[in-house]
């Protein structure tokens, strides 16, 4: 049953890929929402992303991910991918405290976007960010110019006019929000200390929901295969000479990271070399472990990685204006980006809903090793006491670990030269490094005797050996297997400081001091969010802006004193 | 740990706080004063500080303290932030606003107040970006970082850290700091160290860059290094002769009823023999089974056995370890002319309580340990008793045991103390009953009681002592009510009290010198002859008491000299002096122990030895082995303390894969002074004794060839001995010579004596056991004819012990299922299933001849355990 289920699923998931590039010819529009706009290096730049399809006429169901690019004047210097879910997603990145001072160009886009033949990296959507560096003079090459004290206090004068859209919102003890649209909205609501340092930008959120009214549909391709269910991850074949490449053209490709649970993923190499991995969205920076099954031991044959970001060449950002009076809000600035990383300030994040991958969601038996008797060989451990699994010499005339299937057609057999270790969910595909690694290391055995397909590729039965630390100690793997830094989707997550109990431990310097990515609001409802204001006096802004369900922008801005 | 003591001072509040971690301290300061302070908890630090100022002055005093440990303390807005190795940047850069900026320099000042983001290295088939990840400006570029072991986090030195195609090489330094010019591009890195793992990395190197290095020891196969360290002892000392014997394998061995006994595990060692079954002494080497120093934790015990020597005096269930010395005996033991027997309980768990419980078919026992006083104090407690009475009701009703009983019970009881690091204080006691009968007319009895207390001390690193005081006592009675005219009790009690002082020191790496001194108070009372019930006649005879003291100096040490060869020489001196107003001679003399070894690889060595002993204390015995009416009889004017000396040799060889160890020893051994009795000796209640025994001469020689495997799925040892034992009395002169001056075999004399102890283990939880023994017959003196003489038939017996009974064979089989892995079980079964003499062969004890009907002599073989003897064993572990 549990095996059929599974093949439904797997079926159910290509059929939907597919009808989606077929069917679904989405034109997608992506706004990006940040907690403010101006930050010293080393600060958590808080997103949220409004992706819409502009030829459907609702946020996107199509893409479950979207790439956000930071520019200087020189190209790209850093990037970000966020998850969505029908076309809202959230997230972070935080800026390097190497940036030079200047101001910086935040683009975001989808796959689907590079099916358009003239798509628009730098459009309306395009964010303008600050940085300041407070470690260093160092700033972009021509990007800074200070200002008098006269040319500032005009421009401070001229940003007072604000701009408000469909919202109501209030500060008392909390926020309240009422949404003067008839239709539903969905929105970021931000609170930040407002210091006087002017963003270089005006809100740019109804200009980007005015260019949502396509005058024509684009030209598309379909080359791209866009994210539907999760990230696709593009890889080639390399270490092998260009006619070499039909020798493992059918061989099975997998990417997974150690302590993941159920994050493997595989693919079949192709006549040219290249492999396709449909993910469900890996979340966070991992360390991906990639490998070939059934590869010669010694062959140095390994797949790379190719980079999904597109690094197209965009204009320089206007230049960063600054001025002598900055310097007391950057030293509280840095002062408080420094707290923030220093005094475990992540208790003060509480991590949104998120989609996981279910392949290993069935029971399985576990061993705890630290129950048992501890012997010094894997061997001795499963001969001992892990009834569920032995070893015997496979299909290739190798030793290897075979489990008992549960299936209920073939109840208690034993697989043969078909079941998958994982190591920290890895998979171990030479099965004799398992049975000679060092069970000491060993936390959990998890046993899961069912019938699996992992791509398509079918296991009989799975076993993960799990370590304490989750990290793959002293594993050496076959010179194939390439262990290379990933960037996975931002995790999705509200910097609401709920937390924050008396000061004794936590110095509360915040500068941002409320971020929800993902508010929904209703038309006849109003809207309470609770929030703390920090240790220090002074104004605060209130930044609320979203869509609503038919496309139109909400907007509003509004300041209090505490 | 910490405390807190505000002193009030005259004027200046003296405050002071002491062995307090930093985030403790900073709680502390935070109560005290005012401004808020702020710390981030940095694990690493383990340091405890401790601050003692005037209050004005204490906040500042706190400070430096945290700043002597790199910490950094920034004050911003009327707060302080404490933070260790990194800064806190609380103010911009000079010059940030100015109008022109020099922004193409690239600063590295954030890094003061940034953590370096150093790649750190956690897998190997990773690819390590080195420098900023762009396009590759340089040809070459330094990486550097720190190489640090991955368990301890120590800096490792002198690790070989070179490129694939061997361009570039440097090496770590005492702190692991490594610095290496590699070309740019794709490149591979390798970092290797002695025992360490070897760690190949993938390197992309676009500038200059940092790399840290987490390395870890190599694991050898842990099956191997159990045996490596085994046998690479048996290369590295001198010493020779030396059987240890690990609880483990004393378990496996199938021995009679299935009860687990280290004795009896002995006796399947080369080189050790018994007289036969059910005979709970031992010879070793052609001694005689009084020449054995018998030490349980310390206490001297002069009967070894339970029930007629089926069980020995020792719970298996509390044994740690088992030590005999054969050959090279420690100069700080003595007393004894053939070997000694070390048998050390265990402490007790420390942390918890546990325990076992065991049944089978002769007794029962039961065990508990744990701790008095957490980690500090623990104790251990065992009892046995036996149910092997319904065994004695089996026997035949003609058999004239009817009415017997055979019963035990013994207590041990250990309780150790740490007092600290240096020192601590062992207490051990033990007592046994014995109790049987062959018919309700007659009873005997034995007790054994031993009491111990030690101290050990470290003065030092190298140097430390052992300190140990003694009580033993063993005592037996026999009562004999048959003729209730003629009931008498008859008793006899040995009392030691000893005191013995070890000190070690390590002069050198290579150099260990032990001295001390120990002496022991004889108490003996040989016998007491007297009447038992009111209708008795018998009159109340007592033998004078014998005391006397043994004491001894010795010094010895242990020289490695060179890797190849290593010395143990020591001297003993001990000397005797009666302590009874009628013995006037004292005895004493030096012993000489000296052992040497010559490696010629690790795995194969050659020792010899040279050793002298002395011994005070006789036993003087009609049978072969230890029985509990044997009478024991210091030296006096007439009786000489025994002395004899032994060389030995042997080759030692570890091959396999340090699986298998090969030995091969040889020895000759000659003692003086021995003891025999004359034809016709009365050896009970004889207050002449020493008349009816004569003197002889031991001399022993053989060859003793090992082949052991102690770890595997099959392990166990195969033996084979050659050896021979004579007497030869040593007064030409006497009247009466036995064997008319010449050499006769000692009656333990077996000269051919293969051992199999095997052990196959299927998984850790089911295992098989053999043990296989054969050895010659042992030899008698057997009637050679007959002659009528006064109307009667008389006997000619032959040369003393010039025949021999058929040779002894015997194979036990036994299969052991040990308890569940699983550990959260509250208690833990094991089952023995085995059987005893697989073959039945009906191996003979003893010859005796009885003459029937007046004329008529016939032979009779006696066996003790004349069939296949099946048992099962439970125990019990919780």
């Amino acid at each position: 049953m549990t095996s059929m289920k599974k093949i439904i699923i797997i079926c159910l998931a290509a059929f939907v890929t597919l009808s989606a590039m077929a069917e679904n010819r989405a034109v997608e529009r992506t706004y990006i929402s940040t907690d403010k706009q101006v930050y010293v290096a080393g600060d958590a730049v808080w997103c949220s992303a409004f992706c819409w399809d502009a030829a459907a006429g609702h946020l996107s169901r199509l893409s479950s991910v979207v790439y956000l690019e930071l520019h200087s004047p020189d190209g790209m210097v850093q990037s970000a991918k966020l998850a969505m879910i029908d076309g809202r997603g959230a997230g972070s990145f935080r800026l390097s405290s190497t940036l030079p001072t200047g101001n910086y160009k935040l683009i975001a886009y989808t796959s689907q976007n590079q099916n358009e033949l003239s798509y628009k990296f730098d459009n309306v959507a395009t964010k303008i960010i600050s940085v300041y560096n407070v470690f260093t003079k160092e700033r972009i090459k021509n990007g800074v110019e200070v200002v008098s004290d006269q040319e500032y206090t005009k421009q401070l004068a001229s940003s007072d006019e604000e701009l408000s859209q469909g919202l109501e919102i209030s500060v008392k003890d909390d926020l309240r929000i009422s949404l003067l649209e008839d239709s539903k909205a969905t929105v970021s609501v931000s609170i930040y200390h407002e210091d006087g340092i002017l963003p270089a930008q005006k809100p740019s959120i109804c200009a980007f929901a005015q260019s949502l009214k396509l005058q024509e549909m684009p030209q598309m391709t379909y080359s791209v295969l866009p994210d539907f269910e999760g990230e696709v991850i593009n890889a080639k074949v390399v270490g092998l000479k260009e006619e070499n490449i039909p020798s493992v053209v059918g061989k099975f490709a997998f990417i997974a990271y150690p302590g993941g649970k159920s994050d493997i993923y595989s693919a079949p190499i192709n006549e040219s070399g290249r492999l396709r991995f449909i993910t469900s969205n890996i979340y966070g920076d991992k360390d991906l472990v990639c490998e070939i099954e059934d590869i010669d031991s010694t062959s140095a044959v390994h797949f790379e990685i190719e980079s999904p970001f597109v690094e197209p060449k965009l204009s320089a950002a206007p230049v960063l204006k600054m001025n002598p009076l900055h310097l007391r809000p950057l030293v509280e600035r840095g002062t408080a980006m420094q707290i923030e990383r220093r005094f475990a300030s992540d208790t003060l994040l509480s991590t949104l809903e998120f989609r996981e991958n279910m392949l290993f969601d069935s029971k399985c038996v576990t061993y705890n090793l630290d129950d048992y008797t501890r012997f010094p060989t894997m061997s001795e451990v499963i001969v001992e006491f892990v009834s569920e699994i032995r070893e015997r010499r496979g299909p290739t005339g190798r030793r290897e670990i075979q489990v008992r299937n549960q299936d209920n057609y073939r109840n208690h057999e034993f697989s043969y030269g078909s079941a998958l270790m994982l190591l920290d969910g890895v998979p171990v595909f030479d099965h004799g490094k398992m049975l000679s690694y060092d069970p000491s290391l060993i936390q959990y055995i998890q046993i899961y005797p069912y019938t699996y397909y992992v791509g398509s590729r079918l296991y009989e039965g799975v076993v993960n050996f799990v370590t304490y630390k989750r990290n793959l100690p002293s594993m050496k793997f076959n010179n194939s297997v390439r262990i290379v830094s990933y960037q996975g989707v931002s995790f999705p997550e509200a910097y609401t400081c709920n937390s924050i109990i008396g000061t004794d431990d936590y110095p509360d310097y915040r500068q941002t001091i409320y971020w929800h990515p993902m508010v929904e609001l209703s038309p006849d409802e109003q809207t309470v969010i609770k929030f703390k204001t920090p240790s220090y006096k002074g104004k605060f802004s209130v930044v609320v802006e979203g869509l609503t369900e038919d496309g139109k922008a909400v907007y509003k801005k509004i300041s209090f004193e505490k | 740990m910490l405390s807190v003591l505000p002193l009030c001072a005259q004027n200046a509040e003296q405050m002071s706080v002491s062995k307090m971690e930093a985030t403790e301290l900073v709680k502390y300061l935070r109560k005290e004063f005012t401004p808020a302070i702020y710390i981030v908890k940095d694990t690493s630090d383990k340091r405890v500080y401790t601050v003692k100022a005037s209050r004005e002055n204490f906040l500042e005093a706190a400070f430096s303290e945290l700043q002597s440990n790199n910490y950094t303390v920034t004050k911003y807005d009327g707060s302080y932030f404490i933070l260790r190795n990194v800064g806190f940047s609380t103010t911009l850069p000079a010059g940030y606003f100015a109008a022109k900026s020099d922004d193409q320099i690239r600063s590295e000042e954030y890094a003061k107040y940034m953590e370096a983001q150093n790649n750190y290295v956690t897998f190997q088939n990773k690819i390590y970006e080195i420098g900023e990840k762009g396009p590759i400006t340089k040809q070459k570029a330094v990486v550097k970082g720190f190489i640090r072991d991955l368990n301890s986090g120590e800096p490792l030195a002198g690790i070989a850290v070179y490129d694939d195609k061997g361009r570039a090489y440097a090496s770590s330094d005492a702190s692991g700091f490594y610095r290496i010019t590699l070309p740019t591009g794709e490149g591979v890195l390798n970092f290797s160290g002695y025992s360490l793992e070897d760690i190949k990395l993938n390197l992309e190197v676009y500038d200059d860059g940092a790399l840290d290095v987490m390395m870890k020891e190599k694991v050898f196969s842990l099956k191997g290094a159990v045996i490596t360290s085994e046998s690479k002892s048996q290369h590295k000392m001198a010493n020779m002769g030396i059987e240890k014997l690990r609880v483990s394998s004393i378990k496996n061995v199938p021995v009679v009823f299935g009860e687990s006994d280290a004795l009896k595990v002995v006796l399947t060692l080369p080189g050790v023999k018994s007289v036969g079954e059910a005979a709970s002494g031992f010879n070793v080497r052609g001694g005689s089974t009084d020449q054995n120093l018998i030490l349980f934790n310390e206490g001297t015990i002069y009967n070894p056995s339970h029930m007629f020597g089926i069980l020995s005096s020792f719970n298996s269930d509390l044994i740690s370890e088992v030590e005999l010395y054969k050959s090279s005996i420690p100069a700080e033991y003595g007393g004894r002319i053939s070997s000694v027997l070390e048998v050390k309980t265990r402490e007790g768990n420390s942390k918890k309580f546990a325990g076992s419980l065991g049944l089978g078919l002769l007794t029962s026992k039961f065990h508990v340990e744990g701790p008095i006083a957490k980690e500090r104090t623990t104790f251990i407690l065992g009892a046995r008793t036996t149910y092997s009475n319904w065994m004695l009701r089996l026997l035949p009703k003609n058999s004239g045991f009817q009415g017997g009983g055979a019963s035990f019970q013994d207590v041990n009881l250990g309780i150790s103390h740490k007092v600290n690091d240096n020192n601590s204080l062992h207490a051990y006691g033990y007592f046994s009953r014995d109790k049987f009968s062959f018919s309700n007319d007659t009873s005997f009895r034995y007790n054994n009681i031993n009491g111990s207390l030690k101290w050990r001390s470290r003065f030092s690193e190298n140097h430390s002592m052992n300190a140990t005081v003694a009580f033993d006592q063993y005592s037996y009675n026999v009562v004999d009510k048959f003729n209730p005219a003629e009931s008498y009790e008859l008793s006899s009690l040995i009392r030691q009290y000893s005191g013995k002082l070890v000190f070690k020191s390590n002069l050198s790496d290579n150099n260990t010198l032990t001295y001390g001194a120990s002496s022991i108070f004889y108490d003996l009372a040989p016998g007491r002859y007297s009447p038992f019930g009111e209708q008795s006649l018998i009159i109340e005879r007592v033998l004078n008491k014998e005391r006397a003291v043994e004491a001894a100096v010795y010094v010895s040490d242990n020289w490695r000299i060179g890797d190849k060869f290593t010395l143990d020489a020591g001297i003993r001196y001990s000397h005797f002096f009666p302590a009874v107003p009628d013995q006037k001679k004292t005895y004493g003399g030096p012993e000489y122990r000296i052992s040497g070894k010559l490696s010629f690889t690790d795995n194969f060595s050659w020792k010899a030895g040279f050793n002298t002993m002395r011994q005070y204390i006789h036993m003087i015995s009609n049978s072969v082995n230890i029985s509990p009416t044997d009478t024991w009889k210091l030296s006096n004017d007439k009786i000489k303390p025994q002395t004899g000396w032994q060389a030995a040799t042997g080759l030692y060889w570890t091959f396999f894969d340090n699986l298998i160890d090969l030995s091969l020893e040889g020895y000759y051994k000659r003692v003086k002074h021995y003891i025999d009795y004359k034809s016709g000796a009365v050896l009970v209640m004889n207050p002449n004794l020493a008349d009816d025994l004569f003197e002889t001469e031991n001399r022993s020689y053989g060859a003793e060839i090992m082949i052991k495997k102690s770890i595997g799925k099959l392990n166990g040892w195969i033996s084979y001995t050659y050896s021979r034992s004579q007497l030869r009395q040593s007064d030409r002169e006497a009247k009466e010579l036995v064997n008319e001056g010449n050499w006769y075999n000692a009656p333990y004399d077996k000269p051919h004596d293969v051992k199999v102890v095997a052990n196959y283990k299927f998984t850790h939880r089911f295992s098989f056991s053999a043990n296989f023994d054969y050895s010659t017959g042992r030899p008698v003196t057997l009637p050679i004819g007959k002659y009528e003489y006064s109307g009667g038939t008389r006997l000619v017996y032959s040369e003393r012990n010039s025949y021999r009974i058929p040779d002894y064979l015997r194979l036990d089989l036994a299969f052991i299922i040990e308890p569940s892995h699983y550990l959260r079980q509250l208690a833990h079964l094991s089952v023995t299933i085995g059987c005893y003499n697989v073959t039945g062969r009906k191996n003979p004890y003893s010859v005796f001849y009885t003459t029937n009907s007046g004329s008529r002599i016939s032979g009779h073989m006696l066996s003790v355990f004349a069939t296949q003897i099946p048992y099962v064993t439970l125990n019990l572990k919780f």
